[in-house]
């Protein structure tokens, strides 16, 4: 045991620390510092911050989570994908509840530049809804989203998922059919980088 | 089966929000006592940085301290912000010598100070805190000793940052363990 001990303050001697930067879609800005012990371990580790840490607005924002993962590491600097979008657990707790309906569905989506991502969308109403509604609300929103998506590049489209652009323009165009208590994407997920597309398709 | 799990949810939700106060009313006390150290402290990490990187809030060191807290165990395992790189692991285990106490609030304070002391000689200032309990068939509400895990690492003079529920929730489950006549001791 003791041996151990000793090796392992070694090993943390030898780890430099670097800073962590947000992708382009938030303005690289610095969102941690962690340990690394060789630029090629360190790829692919994914960090998890509120929308409150980047934006420093309101506090509300401290519902919505984002994962970035490293992809690259140069000196000092690492820099970082989109990864994942999602509801704070508690906030999606808190959102649903008795005697309202929830409509979800989920949608793999391209944007121009090649990324795949998967979306989950969520709307809860005020009052149960028939399945009739329902359906209808899911066709407009799927439409909504099939036509803005692929015109958007990634960095647009990071912006909207997080800024909750996607969210009112679904809203505005169901509005006719239901209005609806919340409508928001659950959780928005990388499936495959344009680069990985690339690759799949060549293989 | 229902009813039952209301009831949990319900428990769960209390504890959580009892654990989260507490955490609140230390760090309202930290913060109070606190400040005139740091600025003490920034005052000196400054010097030691080049001027190029004004990036203070990237100095800090912040890391995440999982807390794991089973009716069986308390396992505290602090890691850097992405959780690959382990900082330092200290559990109810190690610090009793009964294995019925493993779980207690006592051992788990242990536990706490244990890698509070480690996390200090490695630089950290900040902790966020994930609270675990057994999750997916098991248990979905934090042990005995999660309140007292958090407040030894909220007492050790860190800044709390997020406090998170992480319990492994399925969305559909395999079938409880002990059959279906239940446990019969």
């Amino acid at each position: 045991m003791a041996r151990r001990t000793t090796k392992v303050k070694d090993k943390w001697r030898e780890k430099r620390w670097v800073n962590v930067y947000a992708p382009d879609s938030f303005n690289n800005v610095p969102i941690a510092y962690i340990p690394i012990t060789d630029d090629e371990n360190a790829k692919g580790r994914v960090i998890e911050v509120t929308l409150f840490d980047i934006l420093k607005g309101d506090p509300s924002q401290h519902q919505y989570k984002m994962y970035f993962q490293i992809n690259k590491v140069e000196g000092e600097k690492a820099t970082t994908i989109f990864k994942r979008y999602e509801y704070a657990k508690e906030f999606l707790r808190s959102l649903i509840r008795r005697g309202s309906s929830r409509i979800t569905f989920m949608l793999e989506a391209k944007t121009k530049d090649g990324y795949i991502f998967r979306i989950k969308v969520i709307a809860l109403t005020h009052r149960k809804l028939n399945t009739s509604r329902k359906h209808a609300f899911r066709l407009i929103a799927k439409d909504v989203m099939e036509k803005t998506i692929p015109q958007m590049t990634i960095d647009q489209f990071v912006q909207a998922t997080c800024y909750g652009k996607i969210n009112s323009d679904i809203m505005a165009a169901t509005k006719k059919v239901i209005r609806m208590r919340h409508v928001g994407l659950e959780k928005v997920k990388l499936v495959r980088t344009a680069e990985a597309e690339i690759a799949l398709l060549k293989a | 089966m229902s009813e039952l799990e209301l009831e949990a949810e319900a428990i769960k939700a209390e504890k959580i929000e009892e654990i989260k106060a507490e955490a609140e009313k230390i760090k309202a006390e930290m913060q109070a006592g606190r400040k005139g150290e740091e600025k003490e402290k920034i005052k000196t990490e400054q010097k030691k940085q080049p001027k190029e990187e004004t990036l203070e809030k990237a100095k800090e060191k912040w890391g995440i301290a999982h807390i794991f807290s089973s009716y069986n165990n308390t396992i505290v395992h602090l890691t850097d912000l992405t959780g690959a790189e382990t900082v330092a692991l200290s559990s109810g285990g190690v610090h009793v010598n009964a294995d019925r106490y493993e779980s207690s609030p006592f051992a788990a304070m242990k536990a706490s100070n244990a890698v509070v002391e480690i996390a200090k000689t490695k630089g950290f200032t900040g902790l966020h805190i994930r609270v675990r309990a057994v999750g997916g068939v098991g248990s979905r509400v934090p042990g005995p000793g999660a309140q007292a895990a958090i407040r030894a690492l909220a007492r050790g003079g860190f800044r709390i940052g997020r406090i998170d529920d992480v319990t492994p929730i399925p969305h559909d489950t395999t079938r409880k363990k002990g059959g279906k006549r239940g446990r019969r001791v």
